[in-house]
């Protein structure tokens, strides 16, 4: 069975649709690139798999449920904006956070945050924005939650750090029933991460294949595909 | 419930200054005005800007909290927490509430402070001098905070989700619902004019007031108005507080 499932998904914000009739599904412990170009509606589709926005028709199930705040209880998002307080420490931002996740790991926490080198005492609003991406990396991976949506996490991350950052949270900190979806600009560096791509084009899914399947049928690295499909 | 606990938190973190600032002014005004006169007639005189105050300030403050977490999109990580959106508004709400209350507590220590023998309280209610005179702090101060907080919980869900002209749309909202609260008044509260009609003197050591007025039909017009915004803000955040 798999974990996530989208039927005939749509979104509109009013008179414009943002998604098309999506129908995909996903499968638990994998790992899925959801790749597109601005506007595709990636931002929209995490949105409605975190269940934070409804769908104007179709559905979108988790685990058989409807995306709502019943599946959020095992559903971490992280957007593309920086959503934290300014005004908080890092370690009150994660308390605040722990005391809604019942699997939340105040241990697993305390040794994400010195691995992405955060001072639990530092302000949020003084952090850098490589240092405020980090900690949705560790609100993503210290609670044991079955699906991660990960919207550009990485930006602002340095390239060097990057690398090593998502080696470590792949291979330490994840783990394996976890169902992760990853939005990413940086494609080269996280394409051999991903099981599955799902590619949007104007709000319509273009391609929903598993990544070695792709790479058979078009002999060519993974952006030059994407470029290629969303074109 | 704990939920609830965690979110009222949060808000006593971030919210807390100007709210225990407003607290303390008021503590420290009616403190000075005992010292200097000490007397009751003086410290209504005195406590009524704070008190007045309060009510606004809060009301201001309960919008301008959602306002932050739109501005700050710190929206994004409390909708996406295993509760119902609803429960983010309430706490909000129950968090000015509180505050209010916290206000009114101390206004009625500062009365009680500066009450005597020598005050003088003559009305048709039954019961003492100060309790008439507590009994009107209460139910003026509960039904116009309730009345305030539930306006400008409405207007905030109302406002909900636009993204363009958000700010002076929720402030015409409020000033609009006000309005219609306040000229609705007369022809609902006439309705009730059965509950009575109260005037409450209050002679003090040096000063007397005589325009206190105690007035039933306007508490509940007041506190229905505002539970009725209140539940029906309550209601649209839930249908509608959707990224």
């Amino acid at each position: 069975m798999s974990l996530i499932e989208a039927r005939g998904l749509s979104k509109n914000y009013g008179p414009t649709r943002v998604l098309n009739d999506l129908n995909f599904q996903l499968q638990r412990g994998s790992v899925v690139g959801l790749l597109g170009r601005n506007a595709s509606g990636k931002s929209t589709l995490f949105r409605l798999i975190a269940g934070v926005t409804r769908p104007s028709q179709g559905k979108l199930l988790i685990d058989g449920q409807p995306a709502g705040p019943v599946t959020r209880r095992w559903v971490m998002y992280a957007p593309e904006v920086p959503c934290y307080y300014p005004a908080m420490q890092v370690y009150e931002q994660l308390l605040f956070l722990a005391r809604f996740y019942p699997s939340w790991d105040h241990d697993k926490a305390q040794a994400l945050l010195g691995e992405m080198e955060l001072d639990p005492k530092a302000v949020i609003g003084e952090l850098s924005k490589g240092l405020r991406a980090r900690l949705k990396l560790v609100h993503a991976f210290a609670w044991d939650n079955d699906v991660v949506l990960l919207d550009e996490p990485f930006e602002g991350i340095d390239q060097p750090s990057r690398q090593k950052i998502v080696q470590l949270l792949f291979n330490e900190y994840r783990h394996q029933r976890q169902t992760i979806i990853l939005g990413t600009h940086h494609i080269d560096e996280t394409e051999q991460l991903f099981d599955q791509v799902l590619i949007l084009k104007a709000g319509r899914l273009v391609c929903q294949r598993p990544i070695d399947e792709l790479r058979d049928t078009y002999q060519q690295p993974l952006v030059q595909t994407l470029n290629d499909l969303t074109l | 419930m704990t939920q609830l606990l965690f979110l009222l938190q949060k808000e006593w973190r971030l919210r807390s200054k100007p709210v225990l600032i407003s607290l303390a002014l008021t503590l420290a005004a009616g403190m000075v005005s005992w010292f200097y006169a000490g007397d009751i007639t003086s410290m209504i005189g005195v406590l009524i800007a704070p008190a007045i105050a309060s009510l606004v300030l809060f009301a201001v403050l309960l919008a301008g909290s959602f306002t932050s977490e739109w501005q700050q999109n710190t929206h994004y990580q409390l909708l996406a927490l295993p509760i119902s959106p609803s429960l983010i508004a309430i706490a909000k709400y129950l968090y000015y509430l509180l505050a209010g209350l916290l206000m009114l507590g101390i206004l009625s220590f500062c009365l009680a402070f500066s009450s005597s023998e020598q005050t003088q309280v003559t009305t048709a209610l039954p019961g003492s001098g100060f309790s008439i005179v507590l009994l009107a702090l209460v139910c003026y101060y509960l039904s116009i905070l309730s009345l305030l907080l539930g306006v400008s919980l409405f207007s905030q869900a109302y406002t909900i989700g636009r993204a363009s002209y958000r700010g002076i749309l929720s402030k015409s909202l409020l000033l609009l619902l006000l309005s219609a609260t306040a000229l609705l008044a007369v022809p609902i509260t006439s309705l009730m004019d059965g509950l009575g009609y109260y005037e409450i003197d209050i002679n003090g050591a040096y000063a007397s007031l005589t325009e206190i007025s105690f007035y039933p039909a306007f508490f509940i017009y007041a506190t229905l108005a505002g539970l009725t915004f209140t539940l029906a803000g309550l209601y649209l955040f839930q249908r509608r507080m959707d990224l």
